[in-house]
Formats: structure tokens, sequence, C-alpha cells
């Protein structure tokens, strides 16, 4: 199965592809064969849940008042200023709240797993664990896959209130829109579908991250570079994965 | 508290680093080759984050300007949209995760393997050799980096409209410059020079203040994509004001 591609970059390319697919079927196996083990399944949605809200939430209020103002002075070149909450509903809750739920989580929950688990390889714990009969993969990943489907879409919510509540905060207060107009649009523009639909796009960031991540840490190279190197791999094949299948999720659900 | 003592630290780092990259002896060749790598290794992951977006921005662009009755206005959003804000936050986002990631994972493997150590015993002045190079390097490439992705935004954004969607290709061409102004170009262009010295500075400081082996290099790198991220996202919030205010 470890043929040297060293001279064909699609081959190789090709093959990592292939070996994440195995990875995953392995991990969906014990996600969705084995009953959870919940300790560790309330560890790792602690620590992806709960400490990634702080920075969620911080980003969503910096890009939210962001997309305000750019959607105030792009929307008075045809006059339409005042209704700006158009504009803020659909970017804020169809698109930007997933996005930075999912990126932010991509950048620290999963960067935190495949650097501990490229950690573990290159000290020999996952060896270790073999040794013990326990099954890495029923140990390790299995509970990061459960957490993170449990945390993701929870804070795609959060996400999505602070995106609107700080565009709320610059329309109103700092660009002189009328408070009544802008929550009038911003409710009559959002259904109940775009968050269950945000909530989706969720569920498979979750996935993503969390596969790609674990990936990574999983098939790291020995040494303090291999962890490095397994932590960069890790945050930008995820965040490049997730936006691709944002687009064609988007198109699914709203084309 | 501790907040405020790590900005005070990477403040001072980043008055030492260029305090010394001042400084003689310089090494062009070192900055040269940092600034080809990071070129080369960022602009795929930026292509590939800011061309789906481009498609995303006219998927969703088609449903507002439907309800305005102005779908000719449909590449003016896309352009707009991109130049101003999605092309240097998104460029800022992915150069900090593949960029500063990696810079401060090889500062902190050389820290955690004592090279750093090794440098300044051989007197080679470890800011002059290691950090200013790549700092100088992200942020020169940043703003390049970001011009590249904004055409391939343009140019998918142009697929996604009028070969998926069916909109007027003659109308998609002719309006693509109306909103813009000379001040969104430069604009971008000093974003995101500020976005790659936030990231090569905090990045760089990360991965020289290592402690704890293999996993405080994975530590560093994390702390280095989030923190940057965070920093940089607050930032732009102030200069889009400025720059906005400035455009009218």
């Amino acid at each position: 199965m470890n043929t040297d591609n060293r001279h064909n970059p699609l081959a190789a390319a090709l093959a990592q592809v292939g070996r994440w697919g195995i990875f995953s079927g392995r991990v969906a196996r014990w996600v969705f064969g084995a009953p959870p083990i919940v300790a560790n399944v309330l560890e790792e949605a602690y620590r992806i849940g709960v400490q990634s809200l702080f920075i969620v939430c911080a980003i969503a209020v910096f890009i939210g008042s962001t997309i305000a103002l750019q959607g105030y002075y792009v929307f008075r070149e045809f006059g339409g200023q005042n209704l700006v909450g158009i504009f803020v509903a659909l970017a804020c809750v169809r698109e930007m709240g997933p996005i930075v739920a999912g990126s932010m989580v991509a950048a620290k929950a999963g960067t935190a797993m495949a650097a501990s688990i490229a950690t573990m390889r290159v000290k020999g714990q996952i060896d270790a664990l073999e040794v013990m009969a326990v099954n890495p993969y029923r140990y390790l990943i299995a509970p990061r896959a459960i957490a993170a489907l449990i945390a993701l879409p929870l804070l795609v919510v959060f996400a999505d209130f602070f995106t609107v509540a700080a565009a709320y905060c610059v329309s109103v207060y700092q660009l002189g829109v009328s408070s009544g107009t802008f929550m009038e649009n911003v409710i009559s523009c959002t259904g109940m579908s775009d968050i269950l639909f945000g909530m989706v796009k969720g569920v498979a960031f979750a996935l993503l991250i969390c596969l790609l991540s674990c990936y990574q840490g999983y098939h790291s190279q020995p040494g303090p570079e291999g962890v490095g190197r397994a932590t960069n791999r890790a945050v930008v094949s995820v965040c490049v994965v997730c936006i691709i299948v944002n687009y064609l999720l988007s198109e699914l659900m709203y084309g | 508290m501790r907040f405020i003592i790590e900005i005070g630290a990477i403040a001072l780092f980043g008055i030492r680093s260029l305090s010394w990259a001042l400084r003689p002896p310089f090494f062009f060749r070192e900055t040269f080759r940092q600034m080809a790598r990071v070129g080369g290794r960022c602009l795929l992951p930026v292509i590939g984050v800011v061309a789906p977006f481009g498609m995303i921005i006219t998927l969703q662009g088609l449903h507002i300007v439907n309800l305005f009755g102005v779908e000719r206005m449909l590449s003016s959003i896309l352009v707009a949209s991109l130049l101003r804000e999605l092309s240097p936050g998104l460029s800022g986002i992915m150069m900090a995760a593949q960029a500063g990631s990696t810079a401060a994972a090889e500062l902190g493997t050389m820290r955690v393997k004592e090279e750093v150590d090794a440098l300044s015993v051989m007197a080679v002045n470890p800011f002059q050799y290691l950090v200013a190079p790549r700092l100088i390097a992200i942020t020169l490439m940043c703003p390049i980096v970001n011009a590249i992705a904004c055409f391939s935004g343009i140019i998918s954004g142009f697929v996604s409209a009028v070969v998926l969607k069916g909109v007027n290709r003659g109308a998609f061409m002719a309006n693509l410059y109306s909103f813009v102004d000379i001040v969104d170009i430069w604009g971008g262009i000093i974003k995101t020079l500020i976005f790659g010295f936030i990231i090569g500075l905090i990045s760089c400081y990360y991965g020289y203040h290592v402690k704890g082996g293999a996993e405080g290099v994975g530590r560093a790198a994390n702390n280095a994509v989030v923190r940057s991220i965070i920093t940089f996202l607050g930032v732009n919030y102030f200069l889009t004001s400025a720059l906005l205010a400035l455009a009218k």
C-alpha cells in the first residue's frame, strides 16, 4: 500500500485522498457501530465547543460589523442604504455564520486536535494504546468526531446571532439606519429554514474538520517538525475543503 | 492581565525585530528565499478559498439583485465586495493558516532543537537571520497574493454567473468596475500590508518563544494562527471604516 510516489505529485495527492478515505471509513465504523465512550466525548465537547465559543463570538462580531459597513456603502450607490438589513440577514445567516463558526473551530479546535494527536504519535503513545488492546480510533478519534457533531451546529447559531447583533449596532449607532427598519428587514428575510440549513452546514463542517485534522495528526512524521507540519496541513486543508463544500451546499440549498 | 502583558511582549518583540532588521549585516538571499517559499506555498490555498467565495457571492448576490431588479449590477457587487473586503480578509486568514503556522512551527522546532542558541553562539543574530526575513517576506507577499486571489475570485464569479446561471455576459463585463474607486485598490494594498505585518509578527513571536518540546511547537502554531486572525480581523473593522470614509 505504501508505494513510492515521490516523483509523481498527482499520484501522491490521489494516494493521500485514498488514505484519508480509508481513515474516514474506519472512524465512521466506530462512530456509528459502537456505543461511544461518554467521558471522552464530553471532554472533547468541552474542548471543541466551550473553548471555541469566545473566539467564534469575537470573530462573528468583527465580521458582522464589517458586513454592515460594506453593505451600507454598496447599497448607497442605488439609494437602498436603509435596506441594509436585507443584505445583512442574507449574508450573515446564510453564509457568514456557518463559515465563521467552521473556520474558527478549524483554526482553534482543529489545530489543537491535529497537534495533540500528532504529539501522541510522536511520543509513541498511540502505539502504546494499541499494545494495551485499546483501539485508538474508538478511544481517541471517534469521541472527537461525535463531540464536533454536537458542538458545531450550536456554535453556528451563536455565530449567526453575534454577526447580526454586531451589524445592528454598527448600522443603527454608527451609520444612522433606523432601528425599526433594520430589525423588520432582518426578521422578514430570515426564515427558520435559513438557520436550519446553517446548522446542516455546521454538521458537514464538523465532520470535515474532525476527519481532516485527526488524519493529519494520526499520520504525522516523527519529531517536532512532524507536529508543526501536521498542524499546518490540517488547518489549510480544512479551510479550503470547508469553503468548497460550503459553496456546494449553498448551491444545493439556495440555488 | 496576561492578555495585556502578552500584547506588550509582542510589541517589544516587534520593535526589536525591526531595529535589528535595519542594521547590517543584511541577509538578502535569505529574505528572497523566504519570500519565494511564502508566495509559492500560500498561492494555492488562497486561490482555493477566494475562488469558491466568488462563486458564493454571485450565487447569493443574484437573490439580492433580483429583489431590487438590478441584475446588471451583479458584477459590480461582486468586484466591490471582493476588492474591498473579502479578498484581503480571506487572503489574510489563509496566509495566517499557511505562512503563519509554518513560520511559527519552523522557529519553534529550531528553538526546541536548540538551533537558535547555536546560532547565537556562532555570533549570527537570530533576529537578523531567522525573524527579520520571515517577517519581511510575509508582509510583502500578502498584497501580491491578495491581488492574484482577487483576480481569481472575479474569474470564478464570471464563470458562476455567466456560464452557470445565465446572466448576460455583456452586462456582466460592462458593469464590473462601476462601484470601484482607486481608493479601494490602494486601500486593499494597505490593508494586506498591515495584515501581513501582524501575521508575521505574531507568528514569529510565538515560534521564537516556544517552551516544552514537540507539544509546545503544536501549541505555538495554534496560538499563532488563532491570535493573528483575531487581531487582524479586529484591526480590519477600523481600517474599513477609515477607508470607506475616505472613498466617499
